[in-house]
């Protein structure tokens, strides 16, 4: 194969398994493809290390033991024992290695001599069976691949760009799953934003738009829009039924959760949250359980609930609670989750 | 030629060009030098190997009448020399013998009657599962080059380890295809396969492999009820699957040259 498609097919398998569009890894990649040429001195690989290339050509036949499964596993254990006993660059250049030199001679099985993938063993791996459909090097048909290879990476770097392959996936058939495991992957790192589409569960409005997803509950999610809080859904307890959810990775956050004790004590402990993006949770007995009065919105999700003296909270927002409790003295503990965005 | 002192009867197979009429000469000539009596036949009909046996052997071919035995009276005549004189016989190309002359070579074997016979995928019957085997295994990439070196330098022509390297790639450890490469390289043909027998494997399993890999996930994910991966997984089973069946109904590749 061409140096350019080996250098395009490097790059394009360390983006599809990465799911990187960072160039720096892309170009190890690419590179690293190049490798696996270097037991003939007459390829670019082999003129740069001239030396190696010269003592391997003499010793084994061109596509045998640099392109096989032992050769990448001396790659592997060497650079993955370099990085683990000197870790000066990142283990994605290191993947990114691997990965390249993998494809590089894996792109020569569909080449008319094939790679000695099983070296030791003197058997040339290749496909297809017919020698005649197979590529020749600067064959017109592997101008083609080409033209393919560069319009599919083109495509990868695309997706790579807006989050990997699944989240380009999970966008498009837009399912909670995605959605939470998105929430799962990026959630404690950044703020993630679940775009909506569905309606009302109290009367069947239909309803379109971003919402910040402030925690993840039952399949659904707890989602605030317009310091309006919301359950999304297919719960029975949803208050927004979701058609379609999709989810994007926004401004870096950082979440704090920490447990609060009150012992009769008034609602002061949680005064340094005021003003912040700050929900709790647990439950907690009030003194005064009569000068609580709850004024839910039919559409909005019920984070705070009272039963008895014990006041319920489920990702409550903070300056709701403040005001409802100030007066009371409070016995219990709570759960305080504080999101700090970045800007 | 230890073991065929030792064993007496011996049968060399390999694929075509991996050198069994080299050896069979090799061992001819010292069979020869050390004073045995050997009769090397070329593969031709069975009176005439019969003939070339007797004449070797000082055996008479006529009768007492003067006529030319038939090929009964010939194999019974060399048949009687035989047993009672050592003679090492040396069959090339046995698998075209005829099938009367290689039960001939049965007889001869029960006799002990050395025998060396050479063949080219022989089939599993009479003669051939009789005889111990010993099959040519392809040379290292050492003794190719080697071969090549040597080819190379008779032809006049001085060729860069980074051609041998890839001269190599199609000679699959035989030395007939490393001379052929040599001779390709000298008159300036480009040919980038080798005809060798079972130097080629198809890795289309391995692809069919990634698609029941795929197949895997998917139960993974309708196990974890992830919507995403249970349908990525899908279309990537059948794409490799897809990707598979179509590399299966390519037209093949015919058999002669």
């Amino acid at each position: 194969m061409m140096t350019l498609t080996h250098l395009l097919v490097g790059s394009l398998a360390t983006g599809i398994f990465l799911q990187t569009p960072q160039p720096e890894i892309l170009l190890v990649g690419a590179i690293a493809s190049m490798l696996p040429d270097v037991d003939i001195s007459t390829s670019p690989t082999g003129r740069i290390l001239s030396p190696i290339s010269r003592f391997l050509e003499k010793r084994f036949a061109h596509r045998s033991a640099t392109h096989s499964i032992v050769a990448s596993g001396i790659v592997g254990v060497v650079s993955y024992g370099l990085w683990l006993k000197f870790p000066l660059i990142p283990l994605s250049f290191i993947h990114s290695l691997n990965i390249g030199y993998f494809s590089g001679w894996f792109l020569d099985c569909f080449t008319k001599s094939g790679v000695e993938m099983f070296y030791p063993l003197p058997l040339r791996c290749v496909c297809p069976k017919n020698r005649n459909l197979r590529f020749s090097t600067g064959s017109s048909q592997e101008y083609f691949l080409i033209a393919f290879l560069v319009a599919i990476a083109i495509w990868i770097f695309q997706v790579n760009s807006n989050g990997g392959l699944m989240t380009e996936f999970n966008r498009l058939i837009a399912a909670p799953s995605g959605v939470e495991e998105l929430y799962n992957q990026k959630g404690g790192n950044n703020l993630i934003i679940a775009n909506v589409e569905g309606v009302y569960a109290s009367d069947r409005t239909p309803v379109k738009g971003e919402f910040e997803i402030i925690a993840a509950n039952g399949n659904g999610f707890i989602v605030l829009r317009d310091n309006e809080i919301y359950k999304a859904g297919n719960d029975a307890d949803a208050n927004i039924i979701t058609q379609r959810i999709t989810g994007k990775v926004s401004k870096p956050a950082v979440v704090e959760i920490e447990t609060i004790n009150f012992l009769d004590e008034d609602i002061g402990k949680l005064s340094k949250y005021q003003g912040k993006e700050a929900y709790l949770s647990g439950s907690i007995t009030v003194d005064d359980p009569e000068s609580v009065i709850l004024n839910p919105h039919p559409r909005e999700y019920q984070a705070i609930a009272l039963s008895g003296s014990t006041v319920n909270l489920n990702t409550a927002p903070i300056d709701q609670v403040i005001p409802l409790l100030s007066d009371q003295f409070l016995t219990g503990n709570l759960s305080v989750k504080q999101l700090t965005t970045n800007n | 030629m230890a073991s065929l002192k030792a064993a007496q009867q011996i049968l060399i197979t390999s694929s075509e060009g991996m050198g069994k009429t080299f050896l069979l000469n090799q061992v001819s000539d010292r069979l020869t030098s050390e004073g045995f009596m050997v009769c090397k036949i070329e593969k031709s009909s069975p009176k005439i190997m019969l003939t070339q046996m007797a004449n070797i052997l000082g055996v008479e071919t006529k009768s007492l009448e003067g006529k030319s035995l038939t090929s009964d009276g010939l194999k019974a005549a060399v048949g009687q020399y035989l047993s009672v004189n050592p003679a090492f016989l040396l069959f090339d190309d046995a698998h075209l013998i005829q099938l009367d002359f290689r039960h001939w070579l049965k007889t001869m074997k029960e006799l002990g009657v050395p025998l060396l016979l050479a063949a080219t995928s022989p089939p599993r019957s009479d003669i051939f599962l009789n005889l111990p085997r010993i099959e040519l295994q392809p040379l290292t990439d050492y003794a190719i080059r080697e071969i090549m070196e040597t080819a190379a330098l008779a032809k006049g022509i001085n060729l860069k380890p980074s051609i041998f390297a890839q001269l190599l790639e199609r000679t699959g450890g035989n030395p007939m295809f490393a001379k052929r490469a040599i001779d390709e390289e000298f008159i300036g043909l480009t040919v980038e396969v080798s005809d060798a027998t079972g130097l080629y494997f198809d890795i289309l399993p391995f692809i069919g492999l990634v698609a029941i890999i795929f197949i895997c996930l998917r139960f993974i994910g309708l196990g974890t009820n992830n919507t995403a991966l249970y349908i990525f997984s899908g279309i990537g089973a059948s794409v490799f699957m897809g990707f598979t069946i179509a590399m299966r109904s390519l037209p093949r590749e015919n058999d002669r040259l």
